[in-house]
């Protein structure tokens, strides 16, 4: 990947710890992602890839530890900030239409001079062109394609330029040629001086094309450049479960990794 | 024919029932769109039975029609709180919280008015309406609370949208999510206070779903949706009032019937209706 014009720290998290009710999802997480880079973070499923995004952005309560984006704690960047949820936790059947989502993304919270639901701004048009979603503007979510369901929850993020982005799971349950246009727009961002952490199952992908790779298996197994990091005993310890072996040592995706996606 | 048509209007009650029904058909469709949309439709019933509560204590210590209103409007937003904070933390079921502030505040509401010297008279008037029974300062109570609604969720749409839709984004945008669901609670709970005059504590739900859900057939927004659930509901309100005055039969349920017959009417030629699957 290309330097990055913009220096500094990203994300920085300091021995976290986080999880639902008494159950611990995570343990003493600690890694730094310096701006302007795409960050993969690989895990199994229930490895807490989800309950890390959902920490960092403050929708879970930190146990132990710190959180800080930009350089400085959640609450003073939020609008920098963008969060993807996985499609599967947003609710499909719900009467609005791809514009009226993508414009949730500019409604910020408090009172004052503000207000109304300017569903019909430039932004969101640029939104919609820049993911490249303008021609279904005026269609009702339910009738989207899972791809196309995806593209929509990403321009919404996308909506406010925020300089760091969290995805979970954007590409689960896609096509191989939807995968790659969706990772080229991420490229894209990178490119611009954004820092995109993605939560992924594709270690070959991210192998290829991120630049840092963060292993999670409730606690950092390994964080670094995917060349270096991404060695089969750093699998082993991240997946738990044997892994396929190609010709030259190459790891491919283990036997595990779609599990549970539509 | 055009006596026909005009001959239930000469009738003051007629007249204010009609206006309280358009109060009604306005309230409940702009709070019954959310309704629908979030599966809210036994919360809703909740609130509204409950408001017998409050209504029946009024009425009990001697309390006139302001009271009386005033009184189910404190029990039911008591209600929409209560369930809240059950249910916060996990420590109950919705529907669980839910049936059991619904039961206790519904019998409790029985239970004073049984007290009382005209019991199954009062009784009656309260469980399925009583048109009679709306007088002027009701009409204003009632008009006053519909634009108290209208404004609160015209004001607060992109909070009511963005959290009824995707609770989880609205929270990490900084928007308060739990505040935004028990404040929609609040506005079921005026909306049922403001039906229950018209057709009682036990059809108000029919009126916060009925139209709300034939137009959620119809159109694909949630403003369309409110607009014509509205438009919706006053027919059923005139269709009503026309089968109560020439039929002889009680007003509310009258309303509710062919509140539902449009929504059946709507469900089997709407595009995504019956016939359509069928095509």
């Amino acid at each position: 990947m290309s330097e990055s014009p913009a220096t500094g720290t990203a994300i920085e998290v300091t021995g976290l710890s986080s999880g639902y009710g008494r159950h611990a999802a995570l343990e003493g997480v600690s890694f730094k992602a310096p701006l302007g880079n795409l960050v993969g973070l690989l895990g199994s499923n229930g490895s807490g890839k989800s309950t890390l995004l959902k920490t960092i952005i403050g929708l879970l309560p930190t146990w132990a530890g710190e959180v800080r984006l930009l350089d400085r704690p959640v609450d003073e960047v939020r609008a920098r900030i963008g969060y993807m949820p996985q499609a599967e936790d947003v609710d499909w059947s719900f009467p609005v239409t791809v514009r009226d989502v993508v414009a949730m993304g500019l409604i910020e919270p408090g009172f004052g001079p503000r207000r109304l639901f300017r569903r019909s701004s430039r932004r969101v048009d640029e939104a919609l062109k820049l993911i490249g979603i303008s021609d279904l503007a005026g269609r009702r979510v339910g009738e989207l394609s899972g791809g196309q369901q995806r593209r929509t929850l990403l321009a919404r993020t996308l909506i406010k330029a925020p300089d760091v982005l969290l995805l979970d799971e954007p590409t689960a349950g896609l096509d191989i040629s939807s995968e790659e246009e969706f990772l080229q727009i991420i490229q894209g961002l990178a490119r611009d001086g954004r820092t995109v952490l993605v939560a992924t199952h594709d270690i070959s992908c991210v192998q290829r094309v991120y630049d840092y790779a963060l292993c999670l298996n409730r606690t950092v197994v390994a964080f670094g450049p995917p060349a270096t990091t991404l060695t089969s005993d750093t699998l082993a310890a991240t997946f738990g479960r044997h892994l396929l072996h190609l010709g030259g040592g190459e790891v491919a995706e283990p036997h595990v990794a779609h599990q549970g996606n539509q | 024919m055009v006596d026909w048509l005009s001959d239930p209007w000469q009738f003051e009650f007629m007249r204010r029932a009609l206006l309280a029904g358009v109060f009604v058909a306005i309230a409940c469709s702009v709070v019954g769109a959310f309704v629908v949309v979030k599966g809210l439709a036994f919360l809703g019933d909740a609130v509204a039975h409950s408001s017998l509560a409050g209504a029946a204590v009024a009425f009990v210590a001697g309390g006139g029609s302001l009271m009386i209103n005033v009184g189910a409007i404190i029990a039911a937003v008591l209600t929409a709180v209560g369930v809240s904070a059950l249910t916060s933390g996990g420590r109950l079921r919705e529907d669980t919280a839910i049936a059991l502030l619904f039961a206790a505040l519904f019998a409790f509401g029985v239970l004073l008015i049984s007290r009382t010297r005209n019991y199954a008279l009062e009784l009656n008037s309260f469980i399925v309406g009583n048109i009679l029974s709306v007088g002027t300062s009701d009409l204003v109570l009632m008009g006053g609370l519909t634009v108290v609604i209208v404004a609160l969720v015209v004001y607060f749409y992109p909070e009511l949208l963005y959290a009824s839709y995707d609770p989880e984004m609205a929270a990490a945008t900084g928007i308060p999510v739990g505040l935004v669901q028990t404040g929609l609670l609040v506005l079921v709970a005026l909306a049922s206070v403001i039906a229950f005059r018209l057709v009682g504590v036990v059809l108000v739900m029919a009126m916060l779903v009925a139209p709300a859900t034939s137009a959620s057939l119809l159109v694909r927004r949630i403003p369309g949706l409110m607009a014509t659930g509205a438009i919706l509901g006053i027919v059923a309100t005139v269709a009503g009032l026309y089968g109560s005055y020439y039929g002889g039969v009680a007003a509310g349920p009258a309303i509710v019937m062919a509140s539902i017959a449009i929504f059946v009417a709507v469900f089997v030629i709407a595009p995504r209706g019956l016939l359509a699957s069928f095509r």
